[in-house]
């Protein structure tokens, strides 16, 4: 019993050790691709951690990812590697508090473009912040990280983002959360208090949006808010958890490694084309498979359970 | 004996149209209480204020002796308010077990892990349901009684039931009104808005009728029930 409930966390653990092999012997081009589809999955699951069980789609992913960057891009000649880190992750908290709050009330596509205005908002005030207080619009990071060494951090964070995820379904929270998604209503007249799990969870999930950014920051060398604000990475991390099914916790993975894969061959055989292809991968996701690929297996595997059922209901 | 519930002045209005106006009464710990009146009278706004699903415009609620009108409904259902839907809402996506846990974890039972779920098993058979399938395949009934069994899982003091005996066939209704009825010899008092009279007569000793907003009638329920207002009341609604 004890055994099979832990096997999730043991899992990650175990195959994260494993690929922690690989920086080592890849070349650079293999270490960027590790990179680049460990940053899918942790943005994507990490993601999914609030908006698959309540069904929030937000798309500030792009501002928390900025905000991290921004935060070692400031402080990265004057504050040690570690604490830039802590750092990050507590402006990411509290930049996502205030979103989360100002948003609060709002749900459907009020939600889904508030919180895309939101952070091309915060776009802006640190663009505006950067010419007229500071007068320096780029800034460079030069610290002594090497890809590889990204490379390890992003594998710890996807594992810290997965181990998370099992913690939080197995609590409380992970049930309320699934309630509000369900039914709102009902959540407050459970005794719910929504507010202070949706705020919570979103802040969960931006800390670890904040901190992909802040890790992979030292790859850009050079960081300016048109960079690392990019809004592509709002949208991808939806794209890919809805493929893999946003509702279950290793869904987010399960869509990100292939479209990651997909995206990256996408823009390097057609560069021109990308956008019009992204959008159609998006519509074709989203029409035929409504609750992602787990969502298909769910059902899949409850149809052939229900063969059963009526003689032993009767 | 004082009141468990009391309802001063309470007043909705939604825009210009004033859906309840100026409602007071009490409902005393232990009682069944009907809350009557013909369709859009108000009945259900009066239940959604109690339990804080809407503002009051004016007017004031206690229970047992604290003021909670306004209050959130987290709030109202910790203090030991349960209600059911008129229009039932049941977790589509949650197992049975998970709809009554979901109660049992964030209301005033306050249980988790093993201990809710015997407590939530418990309840699905108390309302003679079991565990294990899945919320959204459950009939109309059966939703019904899955949402008795989550409002019990609320450990409620004041069980309000928005037309729970609704829509049931004679034989479920007698059970029906047999499970309201050992609800209430446990303790709790109910406060119940139906249409059915025979389920109003053989459970609730008092009654308060609404008319367009406002308190039409109020007393034991067989002298309401022969009150020539109430009689017309609910005849002219036989039109509407
Ligand atoms: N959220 C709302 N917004 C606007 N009007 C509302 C709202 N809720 C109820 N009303 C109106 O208030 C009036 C009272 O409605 P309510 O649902 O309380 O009546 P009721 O007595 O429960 O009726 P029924 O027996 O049909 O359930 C109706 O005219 C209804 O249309
Ligand atoms: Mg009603």
């Amino acid at each position: 019993m004890m055994s099979r409930a832990f096997l999730f966390p043991i899992a990650v653990i175990a195959v994260a050790g494993c690929l922690a092999f690989l920086p080592s012997y890849l070349d650079d081009y293999g270490i960027g691709i590790m990179i680049g589809l460990l940053n899918a999955v942790i943005l994507a699951t990490a993601w999914a951690l609030f908006s698959g069980p309540t069904g929030y789609i937000s798309l500030a992913t792009a501002a928390f990812f900025g905000v991290g960057a921004y935060t070692v891009a400031v402080l990265n000649e004057s504050v040690p590697y570690p604490l830039i880190l802590i750092a990050a992750a507590i402006i990411g908290a509290l930049v996502s508090l205030s979103i989360g709050l100002a948003t609060l009330r709002l749900a459907g596509i009020y939600f889904v473009i508030f919180t895309f205005g939101l952070s091309e908002m915060v776009r802006q005030m640190i663009t505006w912040f950067e010419v007229n207080i500071t007068g320096t619009l780029g800034r460079y990071i030069f610290l002594p990280i090497e890809p590889r060494h990204i490379a390890w951090q992003l594998l710890g964070l996807a594992a810290l983002t997965l181990v998370v995820g099992w913690l939080i379904r197995r609590s409380k929270t992970g049930l309320a959360l699934r309630v509000i998604g369900d039914d709102e209503v009902v959540a407050a007249h459970c005794g719910i208090n929504i507010a202070r799990v949706k705020v919570l969870l979103f802040g969960v999930s931006a800390t670890l949006l904040t901190l992909a950014g802040a890790i992979q920051a030292p790859r850009y060398v050079y960081v300016e808010p048109a960079i690392v604000f990019n809004p592509t990475l709002s949208f991808l991390p939806v794209i890919m958890a809805l493929l893999g099914g946003a509702r279950s916790l290793i869904g987010p993975t399960l869509g990100a490694i292939p479209l990651f894969l997909l995206f990256e061959w996408l823009s390097a055989s057609y560069p021109n084309a990308y956008s019009i292809l992204l959008g159609a991968v998006f519509i074709v996701i989203v029409y035929a498979l409504p609750q992602g690929v787990t969502g298909l297996i769910r059902r899949w595997r409850e149809r052939s359970a229900s063969v059963v059922q009526p003689e032993e209901a009767a | 004996m004082s009141a468990l519930l009391t309802v001063d002045g309470l007043t909705k209005r939604f825009g210009g149209l004033t859906a309840v106006d100026g409602m007071s009464f009490e409902v005393s710990e232990g009682e069944t209480v009907a809350l009557l009146g013909p369709n859009g009278s108000g009945k259900t706004t009066v239940l959604n204020m109690i339990s804080g699903a809407l503002d009051p415009s004016a007017g004031s609620i206690f229970f047992d002796g604290e003021r909670i009108d306004g209050d959130r409904p987290h709030d109202i259902a910790n203090i030991g308010i349960s209600r059911t839907f008129q229009l039932v809402r049941i977790l589509p996506s949650l197992s049975l077990r998970e709809n009554v846990v979901a109660a049992l974890a964030f209301g005033r039972a306050d249980l988790w892990g093993g201990e809710a779920e015997r407590e939530a098993d418990r309840l699905l058979g108390l309302v003679g349901l079991r565990s294990g399938v899945r919320a959204a395949d459950l009939t109309y009934l059966d939703q019904k009684r899955l949402e008795m069994a989550r409002a019990l899982a609320g450990r409620p003091r004041l069980l309000l039931l928005d037309e729970w005996l609704s829509g049931l066939n004679p034989t479920e209704m007698r059970e029906g009104i047999a499970l309201v009825r050992r609800i209430v010899d446990g303790g709790t008092t109910v406060l119940l808005v139906e249409h059915i009279m025979d389920a109003v007569r053989a459970l609730c000793s008092r009654s308060v009728v609404m008319k367009a907003g406002t308190l039409l009638a109020e007393g034991p329920t067989a002298d309401v029930l022969a009150d020539a207002a109430v009689i017309e009341a609910y005849l002219g609604d036989v039109h509407a």
